[in-house]
């Protein structure tokens, strides 16, 4: 009898020590993942509520405020709230040195929150400033330089689009498109914006070269939204049909297989999978099929009758 | 030359032809892996994009698993350099640690380290190195781990059959070895320790295979390979070595992590709101298990979980059970019996894992090794039946691993349903099961005197 009452108390110890345990646990954490699962559920209102929240419980300049601040940060950048993406970073900025040091490459991050919300207000001299700082910081990456410079260059290239400057945006497409070719995604991305860039200079062979890399290949690769109408605006313009037909000749046997895994895939990931997280920034392709499959791309652009087209002629033959 | 003479040297004919053929076809993909090796994974490297390959312009990127490893390295420095106190198995403070190795690149998510303490001692060395030399550091490691588990598997056999080296060279080069060293995984060094402990139990030196077993702790869900066979047999002795090594982890844990942070390990791990979120995180679907076989079938989708858990309780069940009952049966009857126990416990133990990716595979290395070993000695001492099973077996374990891996690279990729993957990957684990279990139940019938009667 006695013994099994001391056996009672030992495991009574342990759930107190186990809640113990938990208790002792960073509210900041328990908020922050809340409002990182609200955002991914595109709960936007109530993320912020609960972003604003986590920062009443901050304790002071440590590790902590700044990832809060960095999610917060990318948060607004998301929600297209750029004057309180700009105000945070800025904050996380002035922390960052304090806690980190100057040339921790958190600031790095912060930076470039801030200079993509300078690129969206469409102030570019900041943007360019601040795309150039994060380039400066390159010596300090423990991983490599090119990383580091990959993303600014990309983005200097596409200010000096937006500013018609089509000459100078290809010279900093070409520097990231030799920094990033070793990567297939960032290969899509780059050649995309080559293809542009062409179109602008009137060098369509080239440009039609550039956009057969920069389609999707795979179901899961991501791309820019505006890709399909902008190839085919440049086919319609270029009067290129055979290479249109080319290029598209899969393309029913490639929906359709891309529609099955899609609904496969989905069936299986939850909303925060890291699998699925990029989806969430970028439209990739099996959006575009739902999106066709929703009638929410209007039947008149050129390449979608080229291919109902081809799939008849396919289906017939 | 006597009749079984004349067959010992046709069977060995005609595993040597097969071992020469399925060396071949193992060595073009050594090739193939090789030149994937020096052409992409090297260069993209060195150009920093293999440890965060950026997948748009807004910033996400696909996170390596080795950078998981160098960031937890760099938080723990930090630590230790700036004397902060903080929590080094916080997700929120190990991803921000991730996104000082890529930034300005983001990583996808938020993510949880579930080693345990003893694991810094190994990755924060590597923080005072940049990602690349890091890398390269662990890819050496890892290979020399695979060495040296290879070499004391095979270890009695090498000096009277170096050819079984070949053997490591097409292990060192192929898949799932060449992806592990790769991708920086730690199957590697886990399967060293599970080796070297396993050597030692053959060796009956149950305290030093339970120092060695606690290192295995290292990847918690594979300890049970080891840790099973071992209590079973070495009882206290294995006990006694298990908890001393598991305290000298922990003490040598305090002053790499600091007193606090093995508290945390615990709280994160296993009781805070993050613990929850575990489930969340990993895609089962992606898992080369049993349980991930049936996430990926229609059927199974929503009981993939309670099915793969509760076979997996079953499974650890037949395999306490065929330890302490079956073992020291065998153990009268064959001098192999913990190799041959060890195939079909470790085999099962892989197969039916909760958790498990293709990486993991390479812990198969031990039981096939142990099975062409066991069919391919003694030739002597078994009917023409039986030795033709055995020359099958001993066939079936070299170019199963072969059938079972290629092309897994090339087919696991976010464009295709893995579902055929899967039942493959599933069905090859089985008939590598089946092998261990026809080889223990050939050993059971052989004609042979038991080895006590023998010694006696």
């Amino acid at each position: 009898m006695m013994k099994s009452k001391i056996q009672y108390g030992y495991f009574i110890l342990l759930v107190l020590l186990m809640q113990g345990c938990s208790i002792t646990e960073d509210p900041r954490d328990k908020l922050l993942r809340t409002a990182i699962d609200l955002e991914y559920e595109k709960k936007f209102a109530e993320a912020e509520k609960v972003y604003k929240k986590v920062e009443t419980v901050n304790t002071g300049p440590d590790l902590m405020q700044l990832s809060i601040l960095l999610n917060e940060a990318r948060f607004y950048l998301r929600t297209k709230n750029y004057a309180q993406a700009i105000a945070i970073s800025k904050k996380g900025l002035q922390i960052c040195p304090m806690v980190c040091g100057t040339t921790d490459m958190l600031n790095c991050s912060f930076l470039f929150v801030l200079a993509s919300a300078y690129d969206n207000l469409e102030d570019y001299d900041n943007a360019i400033a601040t795309y150039k700082q994060i380039i400066a910081f390159g010596p300090y990456s423990p991983c490599s330089k090119d990383l580091v410079t990959l993303l600014p260059v990309i983005k200097l290239g596409d200010i000096e689009f937006k500013e018609g400057h089509q000459q100078n945006a290809l010279m900093y497409y070409k520097e990231a498109y030799e920094l990033g070719k070793l990567s297939d995604a960032m290969m899509r991305v780059i050649s995309y914006r080559l293809a542009l860039c062409n179109i602008s200079l009137k060098r369509y062979s080239a440009a039609d070269s550039q956009f057969n890399i920069a389609l999707p290949h795979k179901a899961h690769d991501s791309a820019p939204k505006d890709i399909y109408i902008q190839y085919a605006k440049f086919l319609a313009m270029y009067g290129k049909m055979a290479s249109a037909g080319r290029a598209l000749s899969q393309s029913p046997v490639w929906y359709a297989k891309h529609k099955e895994y899609v609904d496969w895939y989905n069936l299986r990931t939850n909303p925060g999978s890291r699998c699925r997280l990029i989806d969430i920034y970028t439209v990739s392709d099996y959006e575009l099929v739902e999106a066709i499959q929703k009638n929410l791309i209007p039947v008149d652009v050129p390449h979608l009758m080229m291919r109902s087209k081809y799939a008849k002629k396919a289906k017939s033959s | 030359m006597t009749m079984k003479a004349n067959r010992s040297l046709v069977l060995s004919c005609v595993r040597i032809i097969a071992f020469c053929l399925i060396f071949c076809q193992f060595f073009t993909m050594s090739w193939d892996h090789w030149r994937y090796f020096t052409e992409d994974v090297h260069p993209t490297a060195r150009s920093g994009l293999y440890f965060a390959i950026p997948m748009a312009s807004t910033g996400e990127a696909y996170i390596l698993d080795f950078t998981t490893f160098y960031a937890a390295g760099l938080l723990n420095k930090q630590r230790i350099e700036k004397n902060l106190s903080i929590d080094i198995y916080d997700p929120f403070l190990f991803t921000q640690a991730m996104e000082r190795v890529a930034a300005p690149i983001k990583a996808q998510g938020t993510f949880c380290l579930q080693y345990p303490p003893i694991f810094f001692a190994l990755a924060t060395p590597l923080a005072y190195f940049n990602a690349y030399t890091a890398w390269r550091i662990w890819i050496f490691a890892s290979a020399l781990f695979l060495t040296i588990a290879y070499l004391f598997t095979a270890y009695d056999l090498l000096k009277n059959r170096p050819l079984l080296l070949g053997g490591l060279f097409i292990t060192l080069t192929n898949f799932p070895a060449a992806d592990l060293l790769c991708l920086g995984q730690m199957s590697g060094i886990e399967l060293a320790f599970i080796a070297l402990s396993f050597r030692l139990l053959i060796d009956k030196k149950y305290f030093s295979a339970g120092l060695v077993a606690a290192g295995a702790l290292l990847k918690l869900h594979q300890s049970l390979i080891i840790l099973l066979p071992g209590f079973c047999t070495g009882k206290k002795d294995f006990l006694r070595g298990f908890l001393l090594m598991t305290v000298m982890q922990f003490l040598l844990s305090v002053p790499v992590v600091g007193y606090y942070n093995i508290a945390n390990f615990v709280r994160t791990n296993y009781m805070s709101e993050i613990a929850h979120t575990y489930g969340d995180m990993n895609d089962v679907w992606w898992y080369q298990t049993f349980r991930g076989m049936l996430k990926c079938l229609p059927w199974f989708i929503s009981s993939a979980d309670a099915i793969g858990w509760a076979t997996y309780l079953l499974v650890i069940a037949s395999a306490v059970v065929l330890w302490l009952k079956v073992f020291p049966l065998l153990q009268k009857k064959s001098g192999c019996a913990i190799q041959l126990l060890g195939s079909v416990s470790m085999i099962a133990l892989i197969v039916f894992s909760p958790h498990g990716y293709w990486y993991d595979q390479i812990l198969y290395m031990l039981p096939c090794l142990w099975l062409y070993i066991w069919s391919t000695t003694d030739e002597f001492k078994y009917t023409l039946t039986q030795s033709i099973i055995r020359l099958i077996i001993s066939i079936t374990v070299l170019y199963v691993p072969l059938f079972q891996w290629e092309n897994v690279l090339r087919r696991v990729v976010f464009d295709t349903t893995i579902v055929w993957d899967q039942i493959r990957l599933f069905s090859m684990g089985l008939v590598l099961l089946g092998c261990a279990v026809t080889a223990v139940v050939l050993e059971f019938k052989t004609q042979r005197e038991p080895i006590v009667s023998l010694i006696e």
